[in-house]
């Protein structure tokens, strides 16, 4: 009898397939995989290691053999961009995996003590978000030395107090939610509306926000990197491959180009999938 | 000036819809062969629920259905087709010759735009000048004090019937054929409600309304058509309607207006399950402070249901959180079962009744009050899991006790791993009050517990409070509809403005 509202129909959709629906969806997943094969099936076929050097072929443009060409040391760019990139990428989704961790652990704690806690922890967010992150990264790897793991230590810091404050007021929200309220007359415990009702509509979100933040965090570690605090020679990374490739940008812009796309392609995959994301679960 | 499109009238009716359905971009058919007509000067109310397509028909009407919907069959305004119209047709339609009331007065209005500019707009989409003596003139007929002043304020500083009626100006001004006004009144108590539709009678033009209150427009409109499930199953004059209604679906309409009376019986001398003394609360300070519950005294006994009607805003909902000890009060104290739950003196709750399923509440939002990442089963039975109960159960045995409670409540068919958005909203509210159950409270605080629901699914929901009474749950129910809450409470308390009334109006 009370089945037929037309609103029903729509909402049983999931979605799954709200997001799957959006054309920017799709493209941001194919640009993706085309992205995943190069980083880790091609070097699987490639017949050549990236560091393998042949001053033979030095500053080679590209060719059959070498489709996106060999830089100074003639080693092949093509085998580079694909472990660089899998150092890139998965910095960059380990510096968001670790931001999340952290962020929603401070964030709904502070959310749920309330208090001066949460005044304190908020204001000292508010101080670390006065300063510019890459200025704050920087003095994080000052601090640290140089060094990959140190860059991305240093991501997460820069970054760590955005997402607190975020996490915090999302919580704070569910935390008012009505299903909240009758759980707590009920008689269940903060521990089991934490784990049950609030962990996993703010990770929901979180999850949404980071996705829309991987773009940024690939930029932010190839930036780093090219100012040569992340990876050292002669390990591949896209940042630190602009960088080396910017002294030759006259006669071999190829090397320039090769990275710079990837860093491209990968932020422009990560925004749209992020947006599909957030479209699909605000629809 | 550009040209216009004619629209000629040669015939007595102002619009016609033939055999007209809509289907909308997913499939969902929201008007089924729909025919009916407006004779010049008539009103026809169409009423029906919500999802029942009356909003379609009367967006359609003007052409305003969004992209990538499909109408078929034809709607004639004079001698014009509007099922696919040209934009420019429709263009000069709207205003000139179908004038507009949207529902939501707020929305309706740019909340950054004077309510000068609004009305003036009438004129401006037709490249004419607002005759600005004329518009301040209008308001100042339809009781806007002082209209030349206020006309220049912005929405937020009038209240909804105010811009109820200045919107009706609005849609008058270029004394169109025909008004169609979808839910006018819905947004205003029941006094305004009468008025505004007088108002919109009063205009020389025919009027096509759309509302879910059958007792209102049967006062006003001349024919009525029942609107269900996308079909027109009834259309006469209003005395055939009400008096000999032939469908089933208009009897349950009527039936809503004077509804059935839910006897249950509590003992005068039963234990008191709730009392609050002098309770109040207050947000704000100083200069800004406002008091949304004033010293209100409730008692309440085993089996007892009390009602508390009001206006919107009157502080009904925040007495509901205090009692409930949801919210602390600012002063006073509440009594849980004779212990000190609450007070005004401290933030801390002081007894621990207030969180073990002594009290439970239901919201007005079915959908809302249950988490929408967990099947049902999990939700019914969340108050099992509350620590101060030693009993365990594993998940197969609270599957089993879902399936039990469910089924007291009606829920008999509904799949246990079901999410809440794949139910309708009076399942939601079904599930909500079989977890309620399941808690065994002692104290069931409703907020507007059936307003979201359509008439059928409400009475369901009021015989399921009933009997929950009748179990020895004292319930306090909230509502804005006095004749619900005379059909199932043995008392009603009127509240005003934060104040409670010390007597029942009721008995």
């Amino acid at each position: 009898m009370d089945n037929f509202s037309g609103a029903n129909f729509l909402l049983k959709r999931a979605k799954s397939r709200r997001f799957v629906a959006q054309k920017s969806a799709r493209l941001g997943i194919l640009i993706a995989c085309l992205l995943l094969v190069l980083i880790l099936i091609v070097p699987l076929v490639l017949p050549f290691s990236p560091n393998e050097q042949n001053t033979g072929e030095k500053l080679s443009a590209p060719t059959l053999r070498h489709p996106f060409g060999t830089d100074q040391f003639g080693r092949d760019v093509l085998a580079r961009i694909a472990v660089g990139g899998q150092r890139s990428l998965g910095a960059a989704a380990m510096v968001l995996t670790l931001t999340l961790a952290v962020s929603l652990f401070l964030g709904i704690f502070v959310g749920m003590v309330g208090g001066i806690l949460e005044s304190v922890a908020m204001r000292v967010a508010d101080v670390l978000l006065a300063l510019p992150s890459l200025v704050l990264a920087l003095a994080v790897v000052g601090v640290l030395g140089v060094g990959f793991e140190n860059l991305m230590i240093a991501l997460v810091v820069s970054s760590l107090a955005f997402y607190t404050r975020l996490t915090r007021s999302y919580t704070r929200l569910a935390g008012k939610r009505q299903d909240v309220i009758v759980a707590r007359l009920a008689g269940i415990g903060w521990t089991r509306i934490i784990f049950g009702h609030i962990l996993p509509d703010v990770f929901a979100q979180m999850l949404i926000v980071a996705t829309l933040d991987l773009g940024g965090t690939i930029v932010g570690i190839a930036g780093l990197s090219f100012l040569g605090l992340g990876v050292q020679p002669p390990d591949a990374e896209w940042g630190a491959m602009l960088n080396e490739s910017r002294l030759f940008f006259t006669t071999a812009p190829w090397l320039l180009l090769a990275p710079a796309a990837m860093i491209f392609l990968s932020v422009v995959s990560a925004n749209l999938i992020g947006n599909a994301l957030r479209d699909a679960d605000a629809g | 000036m550009p040209t216009r499109v004619k629209i000629r009238f040669m015939k007595q009716t102002v619009i016609e819809f033939q055999n007209v359905s809509v289907v909308y971009a997913d499939g969902f058919c929201a008007v089924r062969g729909v025919s009916f007509e407006i004779g010049a000067g008539e009103c026809l109310a169409i009423v029906g629920e919500s999802g029942s397509g009356k909003t379609t028909i009367s967006r359609a009407a003007l052409g305003l259905l969004p992209k990538g919907v499909t109408v078929s069959g034809s709607i004639l305004v004079g001698e014009t087709e509007i099922v696919g119209a040209s934009e420019k047709i429709l263009r000069d339609l709207r205003g000139l010759v179908v004038g507009f009331v949207a529902q939501e007065p707020f929305s309706a209005f740019n909340p950054l735009a004077r309510i000068y500019r609004h009305i003036s707009e009438a004129w401006r989409v037709h490249h004419l000048n607002p005759p600005k003596n004329l518009i301040i003139a209008a308001l100042e007929k339809i009781g806007i004090a002082d209209a030349e002043k206020s006309s220049r304020q912005y929405p937020h500083e009038w209240s909804g019937g105010m811009l109820q009626r200045a919107e009706i100006v609005a849609a008058k001004a270029h004394a169109p054929r025909l008004i169609i006004a979808d839910e006018p009144t819905s947004a205003l108590d029941a006094s305004r409600a009468d008025e505004t539709l007088t108002m919109l009678r009063e205009a020389k033009s025919s009027l096509l309304l759309v509302s879910h209150d059958i007792n209102l427009v049967a006062k006003h409109a001349d024919r009525i058509a029942v609107c269900f499930r996308g079909k027109i199953v009834e259309i006469g004059t209003v005395r055939q309607i009400i008096e000999n209604p032939k469908h089933f679906y208009t009897k349950i309409l009527l039936a809503a207006v004077s509804p059935e009376k839910l006897s249950t019986t509590f003992n005068n001398r039963a234990e008191i399950v709730l009392e609050a003394k002098n309770l109040s609360r207050a947000y704000g300070h100083g200069e800004t402070m406002t008091e949304a519950v004033v010293t209100a005294n409730i008692r309440l006994r085993r089996g007892e249901i009390v009602g508390i009607c009001g206006a919107s805003g009157c502080g009904k909902s925040t007495l509901l959180r205090l009692l409930a000890t949801i919210e602390t009060p600012s002063g006073g104290e509440v009594f849980l079962g004779g212990e000190l739950a609450a007070s005004g003196e401290s933030a801390k709750l002081l007894s621990k009744k207030s969180r073990s399923g002594f009290v439970m509440p239901i919201f007005q939002d079915p959908l809302s009050s249950l988490d929408r990442r967990w099947a049902i089963w999990r939700t019914v039975t969340e108050p099992l899991t509350a620590k101060h109960r030693n009993e365990k159960f594993s998940r197969s045995e609270r599957r089993e006790i879902a399936r039990r409670v469910l089924a007291e409540v009606g829920l008999n068919e509904v799949d246990l791993e079901a999410k809440p958005s794949q139910l309708s909203v009076g399942q939601c509210q079904r599930v909500a009050i079989a977890r309620a159950l399941l808690a065994k409270p002692a104290l069931l605080v409703a907020d507007e517990p059936t307003s979201a629901l359509d008439a059928s699914v409400s009475k369901t929901v009021l015989r399921l409070l009933a009997r929950i009474a009748a179990h020895g749950t004292a319930i306090v129910i909230v509502s804005h509809d006095e004749t619900l809450l005379a059909s199932l409470c043995h008392q009603i308390l009127r509240m005003q403005k934060g104040v409670l009334s010390e007597q029942s109006v009721y008995n």
